[in-house]
């Protein structure tokens, strides 16, 4: 069975669109990200703004901002941002609801409260040097050094690009005259692919063939430095093995490009002006070693000089003062030589009498001893002489004794007789022979006999 | 040996010498009366040569205290 109480799809919409106008007279002021944005040929800019939690998208509606609006818009984001209206944004937007029959349903921008994006880009930025600092990458490639001479450059920057040539030309002509190689690396360095483009090119340089790498663009209030408040590009800044230098070309505060390189400087020309002053001051360095020899070598030998001359004047006066005290000694000896010689003598001389007298008495000793000496033999050989005398008369008066007791006139006396021959005396009976005469002695005299028988 | 050429010490040992033969009866009573006079001219040297030696050290030691 039809129900004949129906109404048509506009007629719906049409009653859709009576209520949303009803309750939604005023602007509303909307906060949504970004999702898509692009420009349609007639001028207008759509978009397609959604709200995520935890990554995921909870609510989705399209917006647009109609031509005469957009360019005003626009330009008050960026000069109040430093940053184009773009994709993956978060956005404090006036809107009204719209609805039509036709087209459904859809957000009008109106305006935009750039103080918001401003907030939220910061707190984006704060959140990416967080976590830089988090992973250790901010100082990173700061810890790096820079050659002293930084002569082999690797320039990442758009050969388009005013900055870039101002670079060169600054390198070409400096008033040293040093040389300097550079290589372009060909990047995007503005708009959508900025990040993607320069971090391609980090990862090209090789980084036995540079001393470092210069980050450049033109500078100009126009231009947009979102895309290098960007993580992966700081990471791969940090990570770079070359000591990373950005001359970014803005005036405004650092980004995070410039927060992780190893030197920041504001605009190309002034990173050709570091460069040339970094082999500047090598030179200087070189001067001032010679210098510095020099003068020190200089220094040197004229210490050494006085040094000397002291030692001279040092070596004088000591022998001045050794010589003076050994004249002073000298001269206590020289003093004192009379008085020594003097006890010397006296005290010799009472030695020598000493000695004298003792000779004397030495003398006088020896001359008695030998004295007595002398008597002692003398009385020696009297007594010895008168014994000897003594002895050998005894021995004659015994043997006179003897003489006369044997004596043969005594014995005859005594009665024997002493038978002779021819004057002989005869003392055995072969020499009687029968017949000789002998004669026999007695005691009153001789009597001549006859052996008979 | 001449009794001029002989020393003291020489004189000395001949006399003991002589003592000692006459004492121990190796000289025979020809000899002793040689050897006797011999003796009292060793004797007569001896005591000259005390005599003179005395003579000359008191001159030596006068000359020293002299001297000083």
């Amino acid at each position: 069975m039809h129900n004949a109480n129906h109404i048509s799809l506009s007629q719906l919409n049409g009653l859709i669109r009576e209520a949303i106008e009803i309750n939604f007279v005023d602007e509303i002021w909307l906060v949504a990200e970004i999702a898509e944005m692009r420009l349609a040929g007639a001028g207008h800019c759509y978009l397609d703004l959604v709200e995520k939690k935890e990554g995921r998208i909870v609510a989705r509606m399209r917006a647009n901002i109609w031509k005469f609006q957009y360019d005003r818009i626009v330009s008050n984001f960026f000069s109040a941002t430093g940053s184009n209206l773009q994709k993956g944004m978060k956005v404090l937007f006036s809107v009204s609801l719209n609805f039509h029959e036709q087209y459904g349903i859809s957000l009008v921008v109106k305006n935009i409260d750039s103080n918001y994006s401003i907030g939220d880009l910061e707190r984006k930025k704060k959140e990416i040097i967080q976590k830089l600092i988090h992973e250790k990458l901010i100082d990173k490639n700061a810890e790096l050094d820079l050659e002293l001479v930084p002569k082999r450059i690797a320039v990442i920057s758009s050969e388009t690009a005013a900055g870039y040539g101002d670079f060169i030309s600054q390198l070409e002509n400096n008033s040293g005259g040093y040389c300097f190689e550079t290589t372009l690396f060909q990047s995007v360095m503005q708009g959508v692919g900025l990040e993607s483009s320069i971090v391609t090119n980090l990862r090209k340089i090789d980084s036995d063939n540079f001393d470092c790498i210069v980050l450049i663009r033109g500078g100009g209030a126009s231009l947009d430095l979102a895309g290098f408040d960007n993580y992966e590009l700081g990471k791969s800044i940090a990570n770079s093995k070359l000591p990373v230098l950005t001359g970014i070309g803005h005036e405004r505060d650092e980004t995070i490009a410039d927060m992780v390189a190893n030197t920041k400087l504001k605009t190309p020309t002034a990173v050709a002006e570091f460069l040339i002053g970094r082999m500047q001051e090598f030179e200087d360095y070189c001067i001032g070693l010679r210098e510095a020899l020099v003068f020190f070598t200089r220094e040197k030998v004229a210490h050494n000089k006085m040094r000397l001359k002291q030692m001279s004047h040092e070596t004088k006066s000591n022998t001045q003062k050794i010589l003076g005290k050994n004249r002073v000694n000298l001269a206590k000896i020289k003093a004192s030589i009379p008085r020594i010689v003097k006890s010397f003598y006296i005290n010799e001389n009472q030695k020598s009498k000493q000695f004298v007298n003792r000779l004397a008495v030495l003398k006088s000793n020896k001359v008695n001893e030998e004295k007595t000496r002398l008597l002692k033999i003398e009385s020696k050989i009297q007594s010895s002489c008168f014994h000897r005398v003594e002895k050998e008369n005894s021995k004659i008066i015994l043997f006179r004794k003897t003489i006369k007791l044997i004596h043969p006139d005594n014995v005859l006396k005594r009665g024997y007789a002493m038978v002779l021959k021819d004057g002989k005396v005869l003392t055995q009976k072969g020499q009687l022979v029968k017949g000789e005469e002998i004669e026999i002695k007695l005691r009153d005299g001789i009597k001549k006999s006859k052996i008979i028988e | 040996m001449s009794a001029k050429k002989m020393t003291y010490k020489d004189a000395i040992e001949e006399l003991e010498e002589i003592v000692n033969g006459i004492e121990n009866e190796d000289v025979d009573v020809d000899e002793l009366s040689k050897k006797v006079e011999r003796a009292s001219k060793l004797l007569s040297i001896c005591s000259d040569k005390l005599k003179k030696t005395e003579e000359e050290v008191d001159k030596v030691i006068e000359q020293i205290n002299k001297s000083e």
